[in-house]
């Protein structure tokens, strides 16, 4: 154990002491500076693109550079404010005095208090129809037959022999009715005319030569119709004759003569057939007729001659005929008359618009119709249209809108149709010689009106109307004169001349006002008068003015489209309403200016004459109660004037314009301070000042303006004067702008005066701090003043530009510093410890300025000392450009080595400030700074030795 | 504000570890060190079927730590150099350093990684004559590629083109679930064998392909495009795709689910023979056999192109420094899939012969391990004092590729209540003031700390102490 231990003890020990320490690795003493690019670092500090003098301008914010014609000017623009007083003038009150009104007398109006209507008849027509048919002759019906016997003439038969006679024979019977009215519907029945029972029908049988061989013998015989005829008798032959319906039989009747006659009667047939399309109704039938006679002989010789015969006649005819008709409603039938009647004693009305009835019952018209039969079961209506100009009452059962609809049966009633009136409307009639004729249309429509019925022909036949006369009783009519409504028929003419005396206040700067335009002193609108006519009358409520005319003063300017202007006199055409105790207003009339008004010791004076004249007369529609012997009516015209203010004069002003046109001074100080602090001679190409001159009040103005400068010590330079000058006067009342040119230069812009001062760049050739600008005008009396009287003062501003083009002559020079405050900028910067010695900024600059620019740096601390630790030097200027030998641009390349003391980076925490200065002096004669010129460059720093951080710094 | 002393020693510490670079590419979770130490816990993790003579529990977190780090260019000694002009040290980027010389020392493609392997929780005991072990172990590996000319461009900053081609890192998480097994077959023979059940936290790769740096008069700038890979468990990116801001997939972390996605399946095999009465012991093991299979659903992947940033100076319009960036990083992202990674396999071959009835042990190690296009052998001797029987060393020296490397050094005290490991592979011969190695340019550290948990096997050096417990 013991030795295994030491063993390992040695063996511990002997690889321990192989093991060796070098102290050179010493991990508390390590030098932790990091260096970057010891063999030089370029890094790119960025591309200038191009800065053009643009921008630049606008970085450093000179308001007065601006850019004209390409090139870049300094242009000082402001403006002076001067005035010249308020001229006074007071308002013109009441300059239309208050108008006394007139009366006049007036005439006796009367109306009647009874109106008459004469009694009035009209025939209107009705149309019905016809039922005239069935009269034309029908068809005869003959039967004649010879019988045969059963002996040959010549023979002789026994005595006793019994001979037979037998016949049988068919008639056709044929009824045809022709022109059968539409209004038919159906023929139910016809019945055949005849003395007593219808058409007879006679029968006659002969035996012709049998007659002397024969003894007396029975007849036997029958006459048969269709079932819906019926036949009667009118004898019955001894019993031996019967009827049964359609069917006449006579039997076994005791005879022996040669001849032997029957009469039976065809009495009707029932008719079941239609009528035809054609109106017509045919009806076919058949009659038969059979004979038996049986008889002996006597024995002897049957004669040669006439045989046997049966013989059968009627001639049929229609008597009657029941029928059904159809719905029947003729076409109404309208006709036309007038009502006239007329109304007296109508004194001084001119038209009536409503003549009211009082109360009374009889105040009614009464309509009636004569009497008149027609067989057509129905109703006749009659509708009747009364005039308009009646008013009804109301109530009145079938009368609406003055249309009365009734029937015939009540207009031929005893009592007719009664309609009681209210009143009369006589719309437009007038009233003419104290009469009134009025013309009243009355129409009158008849509707007759059938359903369909059952008739006989035979009543229908002697149907013949075709008018119903229509009536209406005389009657007076009782007036409610009360409730009257007319028009009087009472002109007159009206006529007032009213005085004018009025002065007012003018300021003694007026001289005289040949005219003063005026407005509403309280609206500064229009001034316009109102004129108003008004009556004063115990009984007219409602009249109408005619023929107004207003003749105004001579010294007021008015206007009005009715003006003649050779009298100032207003003349109205059309009639104006009026209504009692309410003016109204008739006219309006702008007043425009008084005109030659003459002044007296500071007070103008109105003078002149308003005269009104009209008629009058009672209005259409006009509600008038009647009038018993009135007294007269009071005309009281009025005009109502608005307080004139006077706005502009035209006439004679004295003004002092001395005392309103104060010097100004064109500042420069600002133009000045952006070149240096040192008077600058830039020498600079075309200055020139704009003067606008806006006059606001009607005076021209002429004279000299002096522009006096002043240098960098505020001492006066040479001044100058510009000569002839004319300010315009405004122009109509509006302000007039006369804008100077004032130039070196030989033209000026169109709009522009030219004001052509040949030695004003030596006014400019040192920047002056300021230029005093006299004014010594006075006004311009060669015409008469015109002054817009506002109450106000009268502004006349002007405003002032100088321009200053940046177009240099030759060898101009320009000097620019500027201090860039870069304070806090590098504070942190020493919390790393960084060296870079050997810095270079290397630019390569490219321009189109025209300027060669020598830029130098200064790194300032707080104090605003040079630090001598911190250095930039810049090698050479930034070329100029000149456009006549060089090409695009002008290239320069320049380094800026900057000398930070041993190289300690962190030096820079002492700079507070940085200036910069550039001098520049022009390249090329006349060359000049536009926007577009641009300077750009490539900038490069260059750390030859690189960078070293210490990172225990960190 | 100035540094103290402490914390620039931390600085250039920092500074070293950053820029260590693992040989091969790869980091060892294993103590090569301790392969021959009979009672160290550590070496279970190199050969399954080696057994200690106890039962152990780890005392949970520091049972068992090891942290490495290895790196192909970072030292002291490349790093820091002395100051010209006087005493101490200034660094490579200081003016004084010749920026070939630095340079020189430079590789084209510059490697450094870390990893950890912190057994979290983990025992071993004895049941019959079979030797049981459990392990809850995290893993993390994390490795970065700088490219040489990188640190040219740092160091001379001249006008000019440089390609920085070959920037990437990567970086695997994830738990092992280890269950092994011993069992002796014959007096002489023992093989055992691990299981290991991973879960994946989380994986990231960037893989810069392309970085154009252009420094001229007028402009600096920097183009890049690259490639990269994600996979946290948790995270569903399954829901993009196509063009879109690097925020949006960021932002898709913020919604963390608990969940299981990535898995993988690893074995270890080993067998360990003792000859010649013990005094040849010779032993085998395969570790690492298998993969880990990171889920489609937490899985992002895909491209950016154009990433470009220039400085040209002031822009005096803007009056603002003239620097071209893009608003936001736009990355093209692929369609999900699954990513299957192989674990490093690794084959330990030992042999040891030890004299004086074991109290001195001579061990040979071959270590080598499988990368996916290489592979990498390392040779270490080793001395081996077994002085008493609670306590152990070893002494070592790696061949690394071939060249002269460094020293290890082991101890293990493991008296029969405690089992004490502390171990390091590198181990320089050249150190600071400070005892930092200058030369050194990969370092390893381990830690463990257990509780034996039952009586020792009878055998070994100490036979009677065993059979007295």
């Amino acid at each position: 154990m013991k030795f295994h231990s030491k063993l390992f003890a040695i063996l511990a020990i002997s690889f321990l002491a192989t093991s060796c320490v070098d102290n050179a690795y010493d991990l508390n003493n390590v030098n932790l500076k990091v260096s970057l690019g010891t063999d030089g670092i370029i890094l790119p500090l960025g591309t200038l693109k191009e800065l053009t003098v643009d921008s630049l301008v606008r970085r450093s914010e000179i308001d007065e550079l601006v850019t004209e014609e390409g090139t870049y000017a300094y242009k000082i623009s402001d403006s002076v404010n001067n005035k010249i007083n308020a001229i006074k003038i007071n308002n013109i009150r009441d300059v239309i005095p208050y108008i006394t009104p007139r009366s006049f007398a007036y005439g006796n109006i009367q109306f009647p208090e009874l109106v008459q209507l004469p009694s009035f008849a009209s025939d209107a027509p009705i149309h019905l129809p016809s039922f005239n048919f069935g009269n034309e002759p029908l068809e005869r019906v003959e039967i004649i037959k010879n019988i045969n016997s059963n002996y040959a003439s010549g023979t002789t038969p026994p005595a006793g022999t019994p001979i037979s006679l037998e016949a049988d024979e068919t008639k056709a019977f044929n009824v045809t009715l022709g022109n059968i009215p539409s209004e038919v519907a159906a023929i139910e029945q016809l019945y055949f005319s005849g003395a007593t029972q219808g058409t007879p029908m006679h029968l006659n049988f002969s035996l012709g030569a049998l007659q002397s061989v024969l003894k007396e013998g029975l007849l036997s015989f029958t006459i048969a119709l269709p079932n819906n005829y019926t036949l009667s008798l009118g004898s019955n032959y001894g019993g031996t004759a019967t009827v049964a319906g359609n069917t006449l039989t006579v039997s076994n009747f005791r005879t022996g003569a040669a001849e032997t006659d029957f009469v039976f009667y065809l009495a009707r047939r029932a008719v079941t057939e239609p009528i035809s399309a054609a109106r017509t109704l045919t009806l076919n039938d058949q009659l038969r007729c059979t004979l038996h006679y049986v008889s002996t002989t006597n024995g002897a010789t049957i004669p040669t001659g006439y045989k046997p015969t049966l013989t059968l006649k009627m001639s049929p005819q229609i008597g009657d005929a029941s029928l059904r008709t159809n719905d029947i409603a003729p076409t109404p039938m309208r006709s036309s008359s007038n009502m006239d009647f007329t109304i007296n004693g109508l004194n001084r009305i001119a038209r009536i618009y409503y003549i009211a009835l009082n109360s009374s019952p009889s105040n009614a018209l009464t309509l009636r119709a004569t009497p008149t039969h027609i067989p057509l079961k129905g109703a006749v209506t009659v509708k009747i249209t009364l005039p308009k100009i009646f008013d009804f009452k109301t109530g009145v059962a079938g009368l609406s809108n003055n249309v009365l609809t009734t029937t015939l049966d009540q207009l031929t009633s005893p009592s007719g149709v009664v309609l009681p009136l209210e009143g009369i409307h006589p719309d437009d009639a007038e009233v003419r010689q104290e009469q009134l004729t009025i013309n009243a249309p009355i129409t009158t429509e008849i509707t007759p009106s059938f359903p369909s019925d059952s008739y006989k022909l035979s009543s229908l036949k002697t149907m013949n109307v075709d008018k119903i006369g229509i009536k209406m009783d005389n009657t007076q009519l009782g007036v409610d004169l009360a409730r009257c409504n007319f028009a009087a028929d009472v002109p007159h003419n009206l006529s007032i001349d009213q005085p004018i005396d009025k002065t007012f206040y003018v300021a003694d700067k007026v001289t005289n006002i040949a005219y003063a335009k005026v407005v509403d002193a309280a609206t500064n609108g229009e001034a316009v008068l109102s004129v108003h006519l008004a009556i004063k009358s115990s009984f007219l409520s409602h009249i109408l003015f005619e023929h107004i005319s207003i003749q105004l003063p001579q010294f007021l300017d008015v206007e009005h489209p009715n003006l003649d202007p050779a009298t100032n006199t207003i003349y109205l055409r059309e009639p104006i309403e009026e209504y009692n105790g309410s003016p109204i207003e008739v006219t309006r009339i702008v007043i425009k200016g008084v005109r030659n008004v003459p002044i007296k010791e500071k007070m103008a004076q109105l003078k002149g004459n308003i005269k009104i004249s009209a008629s009058f007369s009672i209005p259409d529609n006009s509600p008038t109660q009647r009038i018993y012997d009135k007294d007269g009516i009071t005309f009281c015209p009025s005009v109502a004037a608005p307080v004139l203010k006077i706005s502009h004069i035209a006439g004679g002003v004295d003004l002092d314009l001395k005392e309103y046109l104060q010097p100004m001074t064109i500042q420069l100080e600002d133009v000045r301070k952006s070149l240096g602090d040192q008077n600058i001679e830039v020498n600079l190409v075309a200055p020139q000042v704009r003067l606008h001159v806006c006059n606001t009040i009607d005076i021209g103005m002429m004279g000299n303006i002096i522009l006096q400068p002043y240098d960098f010590e505020n001492q006066k330079l040479s001044p100058i004067t510009i000569r002839d000058i004319y300010i315009q006067p405004a122009e109509q009342n509006k302000m007039r702008l006369t804008k100077l040119y004032i130039t070196d230069q030989t033209k000026a812009p169109g709009d522009y005066t030219l004001c052509h001062v040949p030695n004003l760049s030596n006014l400019m050739k040192v920047i002056p701090s300021k230029i005093e600008v006299t004014f010594d005008l006075k006004e311009d009396d060669r015409r008469e003043q015109s002054i817009e009287i506002t109450g106000e003062d009268y502004p006349i501003d002007i405003k002032y530009e100088v321009k200053l083009p940046l177009k240099f002559k030759d060898e101009a020079t320009l000097s620019y510093s500027n201090v860039a405050d870069v304070k806090d900028t590098f504070d942190d910067i020493d919390d790393y410890d960084l060296t870079a010695e050997d810095i270079l900024i290397k630019l390569d600059a490219r321009t189109t300025i025209p300027l060669d620019m020598a830029v130098t740096l200064d790194f300032l601390d707080n104090k605003g000392m040079i630090l001598d630790d911190v250095r930039a030097v810049v090698s050479a200027p930034i070329k100029g450009y000149n456009a006549a030998t060089d090409g695009a641009y002008k290239q320069s390349l320049l380094n800026v080595r900057v000398d930070i003391k041993e190289g300690e980076i962190q030096r820079l925490k002492q700079v507070d400030k940085i200036r910069y200065t550039i001098n520049g002096e022009s390249v090329g004669h006349g060359s000049g700074l536009s926007p577009e010129q641009y300077v750009t460059a490539e900038i490069k720093l260059l750390l030859k030795r690189g960078v070293t951080i210490d990172l225990d710094t960190l | 504000m100035k540094l103290t002393n402490t914390m620039k020693q931390f600085t250039c510490i920092i500074m070293f570890l950053a820029a260590t670079i693992l040989t091969p590419l790869g980091v060892s979770a294993q103590m090569k060190t301790s392969y021959f130490m009979e009672e160290s816990i550590q070496r279970l993790d190199m050969n399954p079927s080696f057994v200690p003579q106890r039962g152990y529990i780890n005392i949970p977190a520091i049972g068992n730590i090891g942290v490495n780090y290895h790196s192909n260019f970072l030292s002291v000694k490349n790093i820091l150099y002395p100051d010209p002009d006087g005493e101490g040290l200034v660094t490579f980027m200081h003016s004084s350093v010749d920026a070939g010389k630095f340079l020189r020392r430079m590789r084209n493609t510059n490697h450094l990684s870390i990893g950890l392997n912190e057994n979290i929780f983990g025992f071993g005991a004895y049941a019959r004559n079979y030797f049981w072990t459990f392990g809850l172990n995290l893993r993390s590996e994390t490795s970065l590629s700088i490219p040489k000319e990188f640190f040219r461009l740092a160091k001379e900053l001249h006008a000019g083109e440089y390609n920085l081609k070959g920037f990437n890192a990567e970086s695997d998480n994830y738990l092992e679930f280890a269950f092994g097994a011993a069992v002796p077959i014959f007096d002489y023979l023992t093989v055992g064998a691990r299981v290991k059940f991973l879960l994946g936290g989380a994986h990231a790769s960037l893989d810069v392909e392309s970085m154009q740096v252009n420094i001229n008069d007028n402009e600096w700038r920097a183009d890049m495009r690259g490639r990269f890979n994600g996979n946290i468990t948790g995270i569903d990116f399954s829901h993009l795709a196509g063009k879109m801001p690097l925020s949006e997939v960021t932002d898709a972390i913020d919604h963390f689910k608990m969940s299981i996605g990535s898995w993988g399946l690893a074995f270890d095999l080993g067998a360990d023979a003792r000859l010649l009465d013990d005094r040849l012991k010779v032993s085998l093991a395969i570790n690492d056999i298998g993969f880990l299979a990171w889920s489609k659903k937490s899985a992002v992947n895909g491209t950016f192109d154009n990433l470009s940033v220039a400085f040209r100076g002031y822009d005096f319009d803007a009056k603002d420094a003239d620097f071209d960036r893009p608003d936001k990083v736009i990355v093209d992202v692929d369609a999900p899939r699954r990513l299957s990674r192989m674990l490093t396999a690794t084959v330990n071959i030992g042999g040891e012969y030890t004299i004086l009835h074991n109290a001195i042990g001579f061990g040979l190690l071959s270590q080598t391990r499988f990368y996916g296009d290489y592979t990498s052998t390392e040779l270490t001797v080793s001395a081996n004092f077994r002085p008493s029987s609670w306590f152990s060393a070893s002494l070592s020296h790696s061949l690394v590729q071939n060249r002269m490397g460094v020293i290890g050094l082991a101890l293990n005290a493991h008296p029969s209540w405690i089992n004490f490991f502390l171990g390091v592979d590198y181990v320089g011969f050249n150190y600071g003031k400070e005892g930092i190695p200058i030369n050194l340019k990969s370092a390893n550290f381990y830690f463990g700390l257990a509780v034996p948990i039952t009586h020792p096997r009878v055998g070994g050096r100490f036979v009677a102490d065993t059979q007295k417990n």
